[in-house]
């Protein structure tokens, strides 16, 4: 936009957005301002005027002081009045969403000009500095920001002090990053900052920032899949617990950026195999900091375990059927089931097991959900004869079949014509491709490598052939090659120069599988042709692009049946020919050693890694270092936890579903399990799942607890007989709130009770006690509240005043009953700041999720 | 280091265990004094196939007192734990072999890690690093091909080996030279690309600047384009502040007198100057204020073109625009004559260096001083 004289000439913020509001918008080309053709419309909207003039009226704002020192034209540039007018228009904190655009604006023109300012002023007392360090530590300023101002304030002779004490303010908050690359990067900037105050002092701090390179980071996302690819391979168990915290902090690393992308099925094998019951525990705390929801990694690690003995599968299927499906695309339950399976005593136990996860996927997936499910689950009942019912295998067969004609239904969308003229099959090829490699074979000898180097060349040379021509070339040359011959074509191949490492591979399988039913030689001497490839291009097997040392080991101990023998190779390749490996290959190369290792030699390798410098950094990461509460080594207590857990939780899904889950515990034998989940009534945390941020609704917990158990009840009835000790007791209990008694008397009823044992509860719950009396008209007398709690608006306006009509009691008294039963149950409370969490807005009963705050506001039930 | 020990042992000591044995534990001994011993011993280990020594030797926490940074230990780390690796190969050790596997996956990562930190700042390498830290810079070859010339300028000048600083100065203009000259892929990714960074170029202005050459500064920056210019000139006078803190020498006050004189023509460089953060006096500055306001910016000029159906087209484009280190797409307006004011319309533009292209050469001829063979051509295609 032109700045006109008319522009100049505004004075108002008014004045601004009335003439912003009058710009015309600019007209696309080719469109005609002929009779009859639309009007322009305006350039900007009235959200985007009244932006553009707030902006310029707090740049002024801001920058007032420093005009008018300049007009003044005196010694004293105004920093001190800049700063004033500034500070206020600076957050104190990081904006979470959508920050206002004039917020965004004073910041940057708020910095330009300290920079200004700093830089440019004669004289700069320390308390200026002292004032814009102030404001330039808030958390809202980027580090390189900081680092710039550092360098300004730096280079005064009399500010060296204060320079010096804000660089290492600024240390602290470079250890705060998580990314080792990042923090090195700030160190550098520090001490290039520190650069124009004292050598020894920037010396200082570029070395920490050398020093701080050694560790495993945020960024290592290669190396630390490495390692958990390592940990899944290791067969030496369990390592220390605080060591595989550790492990599971690295991974957070890269689980914290998009945790739908991670390795959840590796995660899970790595943990089943190196970490044990803990990881389970893990991944409830990371759903409570919201770094992945628990249903994510949950179902595999419970799979794993169970494969690994560490729990049993009847708990790994209730584990299994709390969670969410994410159709994740390496795993699917079927697979689990898989794991699980194997582990169950009989085939009845294993049909519990395909009942209790086929109703649970079916009820979850009632719109059809993916064909990779239900193709999981016939693979199952094709293992596992009896597991599944004829009747769930054939319904499973409608539902993949209904699956799959939508998938290609919506894969049809897209798709183009294989008529069009653009598709790869209407293109004429120039040359016969099949005339091509015919000619090319019969001049090849298949026991020469430099006949097949320079018929490889001749492909590479020859114009418009398709891709597929290299690959006839190997399939004919193969079909072609004499009998006599065929180990010298497996040698040639091996020495080839434009064979590479991986395709000599892939081609001399496929001779071996083709020619081993009618060669003996050719497997035995296989060796010798391993031996031969590495000979001729060993160092090329750690170049190759996305390899994996593993993936190349794994299929040459497949040809010659010796995975030492190949390993020795690979090791010798190295030790002789001084390759230059990268820690990713070096763990790779670790991982395959560990197959072939000792087994305590693989623990002990993995937890001197862990115990090591490099992994230092783990410990900050996240929740920080170990402690001994994460570990429940019971799984009963650890499966009672998390279902306790998960029904205190803020989502309402996920408290209805594991609630619904409750049931599947009678089916699957596990009614001692629900016994205990009953016996910690009173729990208000689980010591194992407790997060900084997070406290637990344990009174949620209880009501839902109590709902699930009565429709359990009301399905198995007298299955629960052995419950009903424990809920007679919680009845006659004084402190139970008389809603978890209406639920506790349902229970009770459907598992099946004498009149006289649930008596006095029918009493309690059915009668009121004080009778019912209705008050005609008339308002209560205004009572003020003395208890000093004062509750969240919506609750206030809602929830205070339609308890306070129902028992026809003023707001204040119902006020003072309400903080009366809080602080029954939490007695130190004395307001409602005692409680984490802060007013919410537009918070309704329908709300789906509830957080601690919340519920303890609805203490009173 | 290693080919001592191995001429020793290879003529008279190669099947006597007795005095490998004594040079090995000399070498041990003197290794918190020497270097050289502390360097030497893994390789000599290796020669004589003394496993259990080089094992005990890759745990090892001692290190020669003369290697102060954990950069420098690493790399000592580093040769124990590959001597240690060969002897367990050798051995056939596997739970041995594994063990020093971890470990150097370890190292090596920190390794390259450190490596990336040195290489970001030659500068300050040279000036805070330790030896290892600038011998590390002399081994590392990575980048495209001048780039380690350039990263050698920065540190030889802040190390004042003008002398070497020259040489590599000299080869570095002859590699973006040479860069220049090359054919490009039309296919070829921008990932793929490689050739001189900012950081390349500003390293020779550098360099010309600590030696009061201020001549093919100015003229360099006068005729680039300004979307190459200006970082380059950024970057070359915090090189020359940096020079000035680590040193205590003045050299930007010299360029900032040549930039208001009228031997001067680069706004850029007087602007940059101006903006960047030195130890010029409120005088100089003024000085420079004046001088950069009465400088003009060159004026855009018009090409003549036609399109494939003989239309004729008029690009216009500054000279600045076309100027840039890496290729990259700009929008340039499209005239329908030469008098037009308003723009047809903006085409999109692809400016390479040194590519085929449909249109014919453009703009831009520049040669390096005495040197008039040696040029860059820009092209430009639609």
């Amino acid at each position: 936009m032109k700045i006109t004289r008319a522009a100049k000439a505004l004075k108002t913020g008014a004045e601004i957005k009335a003439f912003l509001a009058a710009v015309p918008a600019v007209r696309h080309k080719g469109v005609r301002n002929a009779k009859g053709a639309a009007k322009l419309g305006r350039r900007f909207d009235s959200r985007e005027c009244q932006d553009i003039a707030t902006g310029i009226e707090t740049v002024l704002e801001i920058i007032e002081p420093i005009q008018a020192s300049m007009c003044a034209r005196g010694t004293d540039k105004g920093l001190n009045a800049f700063l004033a007018n500034w500070k206020p228009h600076v957050s104190k904190s990081v904006p979470r969403g959508f920050e206002e655009p004039h917020k965004m604006l004073s910041k940057t023109v708020g910095l330009g000009f300290s920079r200004l300012l700093l830089q440019h002023a004669p004289a700069i007392s320390d308390t200026d500095a002292g004032a814009v360090i102030d404001v330039i530590s808030r958390p809202r300023f980027l580090l390189r920001e900081k680092a710039n101002i550092l360098s300004i304030i730096a280079s005064k002779a009399s500010l060296h002090s204060r320079a010096g004490a804000f660089a290492q303010s600024m240390v602290d908050e470079i250890r705060k990053d998580d990314q080792t690359d990042q923090r090195g990067d700030d160190y550098a900037d520090l001490a290039e900052a520190l650069l124009e105050m004292s050598v020894p002092e920037a010396r200082v701090y570029y070395r920490n920032g050398l020093a701080e390179l050694d560790k495993l980071g945020g960024g290592d996302y290669e190396l630390i899949y490495a390692i958990l690819h390592y940990s899944a391979a290791q067969p030496g168990g369990c390592i220390r617990p605080e060591l595989s915290h550790r492990l599971m902090n690295l991974s957070q690393t890269i689980i914290t950026h998009d945790s739908h992308k991670f390795g959840w099925n590796l995660f899970g094998i790595a943990c089943s195999k190196s970490v044990g019951t803990t990881a389970a525990t893990r991944l409830m705390r990371w759903n409570d900091e919201e770094v992945a929801s628990f249903s994510l990694g949950l179902p595999q690690l419970a799979s794993y375990l169970c494969a690994q003995k560490l729990l049993s599968p009847l708990r790994a299927a209730v584990l299994l059927t709390i969670c969410e499906d994410h159709a994740w695309h390496e795993w699917s339950v079927g697979d689990g089931l898989a794991s699980i399976l194997p582990q169950a005593r009989d085939v009845r136990e294993q049909k519990a097991i395909c009942d209790t996860v086929f109703k649970k996927l079916t009820a979850e997936h009632s719109n059809g959900g993916y064909s990779t499910v239900w193709e999981g689950i016939l693979k199952v009942a094709e293992r596992f004869p009896g597991a599944i019912s004829d009747a769930d295998v054939s319904a499973t067969k409608q539902l993949l079949d209904e699956a799959e004609r939508k998938r290609h239904e919506f894969n049809s969308r897209s798709s183009s014509d294989p008529r069009s003229p653009a598709s790869i099959e209407s293109k004429k090829e120039e040359q016969d491709p099949a005339a091509f490699v015919k000619a090319l074979v019969s001049k090849c000898d298949p026991a020469s490598a430099t006949s097949i180097d320079d018929a490889l060349n001749e492909i590479e040379d020859a114009a418009s052939l398709p891709y597929y021509v290299r690959r006839d070339f190997f399939n004919e040359i193969r079909a072609a090659c004499p009998y006599g011959k065929r180990l010298d074509h497996l040698l040639a191949l091996a020495e080839a120069d434009n064979v590479s490492f991986d395709h000599a591979i892939d081609h001399i399988q496929q001779c071996v599988s083709e020619w081993s039913a009618s060669s003996a030689h050719i497997p035995a001497e296989m060796k010798n042709v391993i031996s031969h490839l590495f000979i001729s291009k060993g160092s090329e097997l750690f170049e190759i692009r996305y390899g994996n040392v593993n993936r190349e080991v794994k299929q040459l101990s497949d040809l010659c049946g010796d995975e030492v023998f190949v390993l020795k190779l690979v090791l010798n390749t190295i030790a002789t020919e001084r390759v230059e490996l990268d820690g990713e290959r070096w763990m790779q190369l670790a991982q395959a050693l560990s197959r072939q290792a000792s087994h305590k030699a693989s623990r002990d390798a993995l937890e001197n890694f862990l115990s090591g410098p490099a992994a230092g950094l783990s410990d900050q990461i996240g929740e920080g270092a170990y402690n001994p509460d994460f570990n429940v080594p019971d799984q009963r207590e650890l499966l009672v936890g998390i279902i306790w857990h998960l029904l205190g939780g803020d989502d309402a899904y996920i408290k209805w579903s594991t609630a619904r889950a409750l049931q599947v515990f009678v089916p699957l034998g596990l009614v001692d399990d629900l016994d205990a989940l009953l016996a910690q009534f009173d729990r208000r945390e689980v010591p194992a799942l407790k997060t900084e941020n997070y406290k637990l609704s344990f009174q949620n917990s209880q009501q839902w607890l109590l709902m699930g158990l009565a429709r359990a009840a009301l399905i198995h009835g007298v299955k629960l007989a052995p419950l009903k000790p424990r809920l007679l007791w919680l009845a006659a209990r004084d402190d139970v709130h008389v809603l978890n008694k209406r639920h506790i008397l349902r229970c009770l009823r459907h598992i099946g009770c004498k009149e006289s044992e649930i008596a006095k509860l029918v009493q309690e719950v059915e009668v009121d006690p004080k009778g019912i009396n209705i008050v005609k008209g008339g308002f209560p007398k205004h009572v003020p509240p003395r208890s000093g709690f004062s509750f969240d608006y919506e609750f206030n306006k809602t929830e205070i005043s339609r308890l306070a009509r129902v028992f026809h009691i003023s707001d204040g008294e119902c006020v003072d009953a309400i903080a009366r039963e809080i602080q029954r149950l939490w007695p130190d409370a004395t307001d409602m700041s005692a409680f984490p969490g802060h007013d919410r807005y537009r918070k309704d009963r329908t709300d789906r999720y509830e957080y601690f705050r919340d519920h303890v506001q609805k203490s009173y039930g | 280091m290693t080919s001592l020990p191995k001429l020793i042992l290879g003529t008279k000591y190669s099947n006597e265990t007795a005095p490998q044995q004594a040079i090995a534990q000399r070498l041990q001994n003197a290794q918190l004094s020497s270097q050289y011993a502390a360097e030497a011993l893994p390789g000599f280990l290796v020669a004589i196939k003394d496993g259990a020594r080089a094992y005990a030797l890759a745990d090892s926490a001692q290190f020669p007192t003369s290697i102060q940074s954990d950069f420098g230990r690493r790399r000592l780390t580093l040769a124990r734990l590959n001597a240690a690796f060969k002897l367990a190969v050798k051995d056939d050790d596997l739970d041995r072999a594994l063990g020093v596997t971890m470990r150097l996956a370890q190292v090596v990562a920190a390794n390259s890690r450190g490596d990336e930190f040195i290489r970001r700042s030659p500068a300050l390498a040279a000036t805070l690093g330790d030896r290892d830290a600038y011998r590390r810079l002399f081994s590392d070859r990575s980048g495209w091909r001048g780039a380690r010339d350039a990263r050698l300028t920065v540190a030889h000048a802040f190390s004042n080996e003008l002398d070497e600083a020259e040489i590599h100065c000299c080869r570095a203009i002859e590699w973006i030279n040479w860069n220049a000259r090359q054919e490009r892929d039309e296919r070829e990714l921008p990932s793929e690309r490689s050739g001189p960074s900012h950081s390349d170029f500003a390293s020779i202005l550098f360099l010309r600047i600590i030696q009061t050459d201020f001549q093919p500064v100015d003229r360099n920056l006068h005729g680039w384009g300004r979307g190459l210019a200006i970082p380059v000139a950024r970057e070359a006078i915090k090189l020359a502040r940096q020079y000035e803190c680590a040193t205590g020498a003045s050299v930007l006050s010299e360029l900032a007198a040549f930039a208001v004189s009228t031997k001067s023509k680069s706004f850029v460089l007087k602007a940059t100057l101006l903006s960047s953060k030195t130890a010029l006096t409120s005088k100089e500055r003024k000085l420079l204020a004046r001088s950069a306001a009465a400088a003009t910016l060159k004026p855009e000029k018009l090409v003549l073109k036609r399109d494939d159906a003989g239309k004729t087209l008029y690009l216009r484009l500054s000279r600045h625009s076309c100027m840039t280190a890496r290729p990259q797409q700009k929008r340039f307006s499209l005239l329908t004559s030469r008098s037009d004011r308003q723009p047809m319309t903006t085409v999109n533009v692809m400016v390479h260096r040194g590519c085929g292209c449909r249109f014919s050469k453009l703009v831009w001829v520049r040669g390096q001083e005495n040197a008039p063979s040696r040029f860059m051509t820009y092209f430009l295609k639609v």
